[in-house]
């Protein structure tokens, strides 16, 4: 029983930082633009996340930091990819770099380290009372990070954007078929940037969850692969917030069991590959998909002026 | 060249003075004076006035190319013109988006439909005027509102339905619906027909004259004739940029539209009767059954002689495009039996086939006929890559010939603008298809199948093509024609075969037809004899 609940409990947490990334990539897909910077945008967020709370001494001014930065970051790729018609598979693959090094090099200017920070406040668990106190779903959903809280009620702000609202009925027809905006005298753009805020914004919120949710430090590339993970986690829930949710738990998942399992087997880095192999078996396609991939999705599109 | 003293029909006065042009035509929603647009070096609009009254149905008439599309796009907001002037209800205006002449209530359909296949038919109506309620989008009130226009209009469409799981012509009913859901006084309508079976042109002529009665006034574009003399008040002609003329209706005929649109008389190519040769292409009960249940293929019984030409007609859907793809070895998996110049063709690859003499002009151009990405040289191997004819040391490509024989394909065939560093989807789809045409012609074929050869082709290419395809029959050569093309079929079958259902329900002389039994037996009903 602890160790169904253990293994739970694990998946949770190794789920809400993908997850925030999830969403962020599928709105960001769904406005046409690939999700292949996530991994950088996730770093960034974690780094912020470090630096704003090492600023302040405040973990929620991290937080904001978080989103912030990763904003920022998003911004200058899709500004990239909308302006200047760059390719989104380079400009994105690119960015993930000057992600990873750019962090690197400002933990060692800023705090002298190699590869890590200081410690910074965390934030801390909040309890809930009287849930604390029920047998087993106390001890899962009792005491958690806010930040694993909170995805809950932004998820399904998510839906409802995505789904019940002017804005997710424009987002889906710029990724699908921008000209249908243009002939409207609506801007592919400004939905397209729109897209781009609140994916960053989003990510920086799962960034921050690893750097001062989890740890209280940052680590050189410590989102190790979960951006991958998340854009898997989005094909695999068919560009759908419910879908993609439900895949960043598999990786979630894959991530617990691993982590359960170093400590009974001999040969561990075959272990460690589960959440990998988890990610290429849904990236090359050999789970079908009822949901095709917006159909102008990493398109550069040429505005009309 | 942004400046135009020539090219005006009268006297163009100053810009100023431009909007008392047409002073007599008081009532006028629309006029548009010395238009002039330029995309680099071509003249696309040159000088060009036009004015639309409401509750009028207008035809701008024109071959590929003349600015037909350009012009409406400049009323549209979508190209700002070089020079000339726009008023709306006798005020100067201008239009600089589609924003702005969707708020003056000029809504306009364009040629390749502005629709996103994933979303519902309410969706894609609503998109940028969304209902709301709370603050959020109300789909169930929207959806009533998309109902209650498709019934006024008698524009049949589910709105729960998504757009990609429609037929073209449904689809364009939703262009319609979403044009006059987003407030349309003026409906432009690009080239409407030209994806349409018979049956949907009438249904959209009915929509057309009950936008007439409800007062909007509607502007087609179109190069049919028949269709204008049908549809029409009035006509305004266009050529190579200018506009050559208007005329009521009712006081012009088709001869004379015609020539004002091609600048001079256009000859017609007709059937010359011959006497048939031996057998070519013999098909016995031919079947054909495909993965998901679906038969398009019954019972299918014919032959194909050389020297000529046999006919298939009925409404698209019933086998045509299967009937092509078997005799081309692309639909795999049927019964029956197929003899081509006397020995069966069922294990017979593509290439097989190709080598042997078929060529085929594909139904869809875009999908089976070209590669739109690729420029003309390579896409005029494609068919000739095993053949050796375009090799040299037995293994490599010989461009040099490639690049002469494409040269060749696009003069003999008119293929404007003659570039062949042009990737094929540069190229409008008249010039598409002259294309393909020239190029399935290369094989000197025996037999030819010509699935809707000139759709979307203006009149000259239509009566270049019908030329080829008469010259291939004297040549010896068989020819199967498929189109949905009434006066086509006639004008050029020597034998017409009607499809139903994946049956031949009758095949006899193109003259022994009665149009009315033609149309009864490609509905499914009994012939007369
Ligand atoms: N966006 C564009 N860029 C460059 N050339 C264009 C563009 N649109 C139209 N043209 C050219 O302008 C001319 C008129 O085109 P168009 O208005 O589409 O003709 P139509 O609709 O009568 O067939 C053609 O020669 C076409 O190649
Ligand atoms: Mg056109």
């Amino acid at each position: 029983m602890d160790t169904v609940i253990s293994i739970l409990n694990s998946t949770l947490r190794l789920t809400t930082p993908i997850a925030y990334v999830t969403l962020g990539a599928v709105v960001l897909e769904k406005s046409g633009l690939n999700a292949l910077s996530m991994e950088g945008v996730m770093l960034s967020g974690a780094f912020g996340a470090v630096l704003g709370s090492w600023a302040t001494g405040s973990a929620w001014f991290g937080v904001l930091a978080a989103m912030g930065c990763a904003i920022l970051v998003s911004l200058l790729r899709s500004y990239l990819a909308i302006a200047h018609q760059a390719n989104q598979t380079v400009s994105g693959v690119g960015l993930n770099i000057l992600a990873g090094g750019a962090t690197a090099m400002l933990v060692k200017v800023i705090w002298g380290m190699d590869g890590r920070s200081d410690q910074v406040v965390a934030l801390g668990d909040w309890t809930i009372p009287y849930v604390a106190d029920i047998p087993v779903v106390g001890k899962l959903l009792g005491q958690q990070n806010p930040l694993v809280y909170l995805l809950v009620p932004i998820a399904l702000w998510m839906i409802l954007l995505l789904n019940k609202t002017a804005f997710g009925l424009r987002v889906a027809a710029a990724g699908e078929h921008p000209e249908v905006l243009s002939s409207l005298g609506l801007r592919v753009s400004r939905y397209r940037y729109l897209s781009t805020i609140l994916s960053g914004a989003l990510s920086g919120l799962g960034g921050a969850y690893l750097s001062i949710g989890q740890l209280s430090f940052f680590n050189q590339d410590m989102t190790s692969g979960r951006g991958f993970m998340a854009l898997a986690a989005c094909v695999f829930g068919g560009w759908r917030v419910g879908g993609a949710l439900a895949g960043s738990l598999l990786f979630g998942f894959a991530n617990a069991l691993q982590l359960r399992l170093q400590t009974t087997v001999r040969y561990t880095q075959f272990v460690q590959m589960i959440p990998y192999v988890v990610t290429l078996v849904v990236l090359s396609g050999f789970i079908k998909r009822a949901n095709a991939a917006p159909a102008a999705g990493g398109k550069p599109y040429q505005e009309q002026e | 060249m942004g400046h135009m003293e020539a090219g005006c029909l009268d006297a163009k006065p100053s810009f100023h003075q431009a909007a008392d042009g047409l002073g007599a035509n008081m009532g006028n929603v629309i006029e548009m004076c010395g238009i002039s647009k330029a995309f680099g070096s071509t003249q696309a609009n040159d000088g060009v006035d036009f004015a639309c009254r409401a509750g009028e149905v207008l035809c701008l008439l024109g071959e590929n190319g003349a600015g037909k599309t350009t012009l409406m796009k400049i009323l549209y907001g979508m190209y700002r013109p070089d020079a000339g002037t726009i008023s709306l209800d006798g005020e100067r205006v201008s239009i600089k988006s589609p924003r702005d002449a969707i708020r003056r209530g000029i809504q306009m359909v364009h040629q390749h439909f502005m629709l996103v296949g994933p979303l519902s038919v309410t969706d894609n109506v609503m998109i940028g005027k969304e209902v709301k309620s709370h603050g959020l989008y109300d789909r169930k009130a929207a959806a009533e509102k998309v109902r209650a226009l498709s019934g006024e209009y008698g524009l049949k469409v589910p709105p729960e339905k998504l757009v990609r799981e429609l037929s073209v012509g449904e689809q364009q009913r939703v262009e319609i619906i979403k044009a006059l859901y987003q407030g349309a006084r003026v409906l432009i309508l690009d080239e409407p027909t030209a994806v349409l079976t018979p049956q949907e042109v009438e249904e959209l002529f009915d929509v057309i004259n009950r936008l007439r009665e409800s007062g909007k006034s509607v502007i087609m574009i179109t190069h049919k004739l028949k269709e204008t003399m049908a549809i029409s008040d009035r006509v305004y002609v266009m050529r190579q940029g200018r506009m050559v003329g208007q005329r009521k209706t009712g006081e012009t005929s088709i001869d004379e539209l015609s020539e004002m649109m091609v600048g001079h008389q256009v000859a017609r190519a007709d059937r010359v009767d011959s006497e048939p040769g031996e057998v070519i292409l013999r098909m016995e009960h031919v079947a054909l059954k495909r993965k998901d249940g679906g038969e398009p293929l019954r019972d299918v019984t014919l032959e194909v002689r050389r020297g000529e030409i046999l006919g298939i007609c009925g409404v698209e859907g019933n086998g045509q495009m299967e009937l092509a793809g078997v005799l081309t070895a692309t639909a795999p998996g049927w019964r029956g039996e197929i003899w081509y110049k006397g020995k069966p063709i069922r294990h017979t690859p593509t290439a097989g086939l190709l080598a042997g003499g078929i060529s085929c002009i594909q139904a869809d151009r875009q999908r089976d006929g070209i590669a739109m990405s690729l420029d003309v040289p390579h896409n005029l191997m494609m068919g000739y890559q095993q053949t050796g004819i375009f090799r040299k040391h037995g293994l490599l490509v010989d461009w040099k010939k490639i690049q002469a024989a494409s040269a060749g394909v696009m003069e003999e065939y008119d293929v404007r603008p003659p570039e062949p560093r042009r990737a094929l989807g540069e190229f409008s789809g008249g010039n598409q298809q002259k294309f393909v045409v020239g190029r399935e012609m290369m094989r000197r074929p025996d037999l030819m199948i010509a699935a809707h050869p000139t759709r979307g082709v203006d009149i000259q290419a239509t009566a270049f093509i019908h030329g080829r395809l008469l010259d291939l029959k004297a040549q010896g050569a068989g020819v199967l024609l498929i189109t949905a093309d009434l006066d086509e079929l006639l004008q050029l079958s020597d034998r017409v075969a009607v499809i139903y259902d994946g049956r031949i329900v009758g095949c006899k002389k193109a003259g022994e037809y009665q149009l009315m039994e033609l149309g009864r037996l490609m509905g499914g009903g009994q012939s007369d004899a």
